[in-house]
């Protein structure tokens, strides 16, 4: 029994393109989220109803967070952070529905964004310092330690990714076996546990962290 | 030299895989002695300073999760042990 | 379990797509939305605090005005007691004088009567005394002692009547 993502199908009969579950399952959170956001901006109003309430509040409080961390780029970093809040989000969430795969318990999806905060915010510290000015960094506070930032450098995503994976995979893991040895009564508080709160911690954590290395790298 | 057949050499390459799961598991002493730590220096703090509960809980959480790294560290590789190696 | 594949690039694509739609629905409208809400805030306390300032001014001009009317309305009515004063004296002043001239032509009148009376009181008195005189006369007086006689006798009329009624 593996608790990892299951291949479905393979893309083109390829056998180097799996079609995953956990695969599936984003697309799915991400039509969803595409969905809301839609409904939620479809008629915008001077004084906010409902689902475009929900959105401004939002929206709002990660423009709140990241201008916090990164005064006067808010708006320009919106799009990235809040699209990593809410789809890791999301998918963190999804796995309260029994039978749904977490999108995040797999190494691919966490890595991917993991990966991609470390290049924008390598992205971000060169276009700050100018490449010489920011690889000079690494060298601080001795030239010796060069090797060692660098390292302390790429292991950044990898932290960063594998925390949100072994949360994810972790819980779902307990649960499974929960659901194997008393199928009925137990899971309920569990996947309250480990889907709604660890996730919704876990996704906040991962935003925070991806707003942290950015503003780390510009300084 | 004993000579053992595949079967049995895969079952001792489970067993150790499984027995070193466990053993790394070990490392779950790390985060939970640094997140008790840090629980009682919040605790400590909203008892200094209440109306600052929120922004104490907040910052908790996110120190205790990066605290939580070196445990999911462990937890990663007792998975694959358990799921990749073992089976 | 944890194999990397090409499902990670997928799972980027997907963030990417995302992330280009939810800037497309979301992002941009909601931001818009907060921005002009800011905007109409921002103009509407400036409109208000405006049309305080405006009100403000507008109030301390009607005071001013009514100030001013009120001090016109005090005007107008002092000096309209002023004439009335003014006009109350003339009249008095005229009435005193015309009654000074009636007094006066009074008096005038009664002293032309006293004069017309005394006039003709003395007339009579000259006609009676002539008559008794010459009733005298005819019987022993001279004509030297009777015009003695009747000037003593008009003296002390005089003395005696008229100057009493002078």
């Amino acid at each position: 029994m593996d608790p990892g993502p299951q291949v479905v199908t393979y893309l083109f009969g390829n056998e180097a393109l799996p079609i995953t579950d956990t695969l599936i399952w984003a697309w799915v959170v991400c039509i969803v989220i595409i969905i809301g956001a839609r409904l939620a901006t479809r008629e915008m109003k001077l004084v906010p109803e409902g689902l475009q309430n929900f959105a401004e509040l939002t929206v709002e409080l990660i423009y709140e967070q990241i201008e916090a961390m990164m005064p006067g780029e808010g708006r320009r970093m919106l799009p990235f952070i809040a699209t990593i809040f809410l789809f890791i989000g999301l998918s963190n969430l999804v796995g309260f529905i029994p039978g749904v795969v977490n999108p995040t318990a797999d190494i691919n999806t966490t890595l991917g964004l993991g990966l991609g905060v470390f290049l924008v915010s390598h992205y971000e510290g060169m276009k700050k310092h100018g490449i010489l000015g920011y690889l000079k960094g690494f060298g601080e506070p001795v030239i010796i330690l060069f090797p060692l930032n660098v390292v302390g450098e790429l292991a950044k995503p990898i932290s960063h990714s594998f925390r949100l994976f072994g949360n994810m995979v972790g819980g779902g893991i307990i649960i499974m076996l929960i659901y194997s040895a008393a199928p009925w009564v137990l899971p309920v508080p569990l996947h309250a546990w480990f889907d709604l709160f660890v996730g919704a911690v876990q996704a906040l954590i991962f935003g925070m962290i991806a707003i942290a290395y950015i503003a780390v790298c510009r300084d | 030299m004993v000579e053992f057949s595949p079967e049995v050499i895969d079952t001792i390459i489970s067993a150790a895989a499984l027995l070193g799961a466990g053993f790394a598991m070990i490392a779950g002493i790390g985060p939970g002695v640094g997140q008790g730590y840090a629980a009682g220096k919040a605790v400590e703090g909203v008892a200094r300073q209440p109306e600052a509960r929120g922004n104490i809980i907040t910052t908790m959480l996110l120190g205790q999760a990066v605290a939580e790294s070196t445990g999911i560290y462990s937890l990663v590789i007792a998975i694959v042990l358990i799921f990749t190696i073992a089976t | 379990m944890v194999d990397l594949n090409i499902t990670m690039l997928w799972e980027v694509v997907n963030f990417l797509v995302l992330m280009y739609l939810l800037k497309r629905f979301l992002y941009k409208p909601v931001m818009n939305m907060l921005d002009s809400r800011r905007q109409k805030i921002k103009g509407d306390l400036e409109q208000a605090r405006r049309q305080k300032e405006e009100a403000h001014q507008l109030k301390e001009k009607h005071q001013n005005e009514l100030k001013q009317a009120r001090q016109k309305a005090q005007q107008i009515i002092d000096e309209a007691e002023d004439r009335g004063e003014e006009r109350a004296q003339e009249i008095i002043t005229e009435a005193r004088e015309e009654a000074e001239r009636i007094k006066e032509r009074n008096l005038a009148e009664i002293e032309q009567a006293r004069q017309e009376a005394a006039d003709e009181l003395r007339q009579e008195v000259a006609s009676i005394s002539m008559m008794v005189a010459s009733k005298f006369l005819r019987e022993k007086l001279d004509e030297q002692e009777h015009q003695e006689l009747i000037e003593r006798y008009i003296e002390d009329l005089e003395a005696a009547r008229l100057g009493e009624a002078k």
